[in-house]
């Protein structure tokens, strides 16, 4: 006879793990993707986590200047277009999203995406290849900022500034990352970075996950993700590494966080969360 | 499924404020005898305060005010399993809030290295002293990177912004 037990510890069918980045979509929408994107998971035969750039796949709104999508991508990725008007080429979903045709157009992607890989090209984020190619570029136009301390108060007097702070505490982060998570603009985001600079409160990572030890093929699942495994590398497990950097932190069950924001009354920090 | 936060600190420092500001029901004061004969007498007992929040989905957010002393640190591992995160409250009024604050870091040393913390040091308006890049240095001594902030914790919002603060850290 089968058991719950015996049935919960049959062996799963693993799916590939891909990942996605958004860029260009208005808020509401960005989220709305990706509560999809989660609602069909059970569906998908790759899963489907978010990250904030270097993905597998890139989701752009149909309002995103071809030049900064050129200008944004350092290496081949299959780019899937979500708006009213269809781009010249590749594929496009319009919105309002229908949860079949997401699903029809993720397997499909996502079917590619894992050929790319298993043929080793550059179009997979998880390809030798790639991954280096794209360190090479974060190091070049997205180095990361990690916090060697926490900032003077007098740096902290605004709600905003004390949230990016504890993004950093949190872990090392880009510019650009940090103003996904926040929801900050791109100009507070960057003066903040300067401040902490100028006090000496936050040191560069050149290499992006090179150099702080989180790995991208961990990143959160959402612009306010409620599950992650962080790793550390030993560049950064010295005896003197602030405890944020532990080798392991604790899984939070997926949707957790935002039941509890929820119900604590609290808007999503991020207007995208 | 239980989902748990813990607020520590010495006697006075507002747990059960703290708690009472946020849970949904009043707050429970429990009596529990301590079993570990190595720590203390049998008949003595530790103070827990408990609180909780229902959250959409029915689990329960449970919020865990930890005994203060150092003694009970066997009782601070037991409730540190699992939990999401810690919130220590420090009253600069005490005679060395800093080293208070060390005993707590060094105590939840473990949980605040797998989820996050938050510092909350109370009672700053009369008694600034130490200031708060002091409680930055001492927890950079101790490898710990966390905010640390003045907080009133008879004031709801304030609590909010102390586990949002503590969210955000998970979230990140």
């Amino acid at each position: 006879m089968t058991t719950p037990a015996a049935f919960a510890a049959s062996p799963r069918i693993r799916r590939p793990l891909l990942s996605y980045s958004v860029d260009g979509l208005p808020a509401r929408d960005e989220l709305l993707f990706k509560s999809l994107v989660r609602l069909l998971d059970h569906r998908t035969h790759q899963q489907w986590t978010w990250q904030v750039e270097d993905a597998d796949l890139r989701v752009v709104g149909d309002r995103v200047p071809a030049t900064a999508l050129d200008d944004a991508a350092d290496r081949p990725v299959p780019r899937l277009t979500l708006g009213e008007t269809p781009p010249p080429h590749g594929p496009f979903l319009r919105l309002p999203l229908h949860a079949d045709a997401l699903e029809v157009m993720l397997n499909r992607l996502g079917a590619m995406v894992v050929h790319a890989r298993e043929l080793g090209l550059p179009g997979s984020a998880l390809s030798p290849a790639s991954r280096d190619h794209s360190e090479r570029g974060r190091g070049a136009h997205g180095e990361e900022y990690r916090l060697l301390r926490w900032p003077a108060a007098a740096l902290l007097h605004t709600p905003m500034r004390m949230k990016l702070a504890a993004l950093l505490a949190s872990r090392p982060a880009s510019l650009h990352a940090l103003q996904q998570r926040s929801n900050a603009g791109a100009q507070e985001c960057a003066d903040f970075i300067a401040a902490l600079e100028h006090a000496g409160f936050v040191a560069r990572t050149g290499h992006g996950n090179a150099g702080t030890g989180f790995s991208a093929s961990h990143a959160p699942e959402s612009l306010w993700p409620d599950s992650q495994s962080l790793h550390v590398s030993e560049a950064s497990s010295g005896a003197d590494a602030p405890r944020t950097l532990a080798p392991t932190r604790a899984v939070v069950a997926p949707g957790l966080l935002a039941r509890i924001r929820n119900r604590l009354g609290l808007l999503s920090s991020g207007s995208k969360a | 499924m239980e989902h748990k936060i813990l607020f520590t600190g010495t006697m006075g420092a507002g747990k059960t404020t703290a708690i009472a500001a946020v849970s949904e029901i009043a707050p429970v004061r429990t009596e529990v005898r301590n079993s570990d004969a190595s720590v203390a007498k049998a008949t003595t007992t530790v103070g827990l305060d408990y609180g909780e929040l229902t959250l959409d989905n029915g689990e329960k957010l449970r919020l865990y005010g930890t005994p203060g002393q150092i003694r009970f640190d066997f009782m601070w591992r037991i409730l540190a399993r699992g939990a999401l995160g810690l919130v220590i409250l420090v009253d600069n009024s005490r005679p060395d809030p800093l080293a208070d604050l060390a005993v707590y870091l060094d105590g939840f040393a473990e949980l605040i290295e797998k989820t996050a913390c938050v510092v909350a040091v109370g009672r700053m308006e009369t008694h600034p002293d130490p200031d708060l890049d002091a409680y930055a240095r001492r927890m950079q001594d101790k490898g710990v990177m966390c905010p640390v902030l003045p907080a009133n914790v008879t004031d709801p919002q304030q609590v909010v912004q102390l586990l949002e603060l503590l969210l955000i850290q998970l979230e990140a």
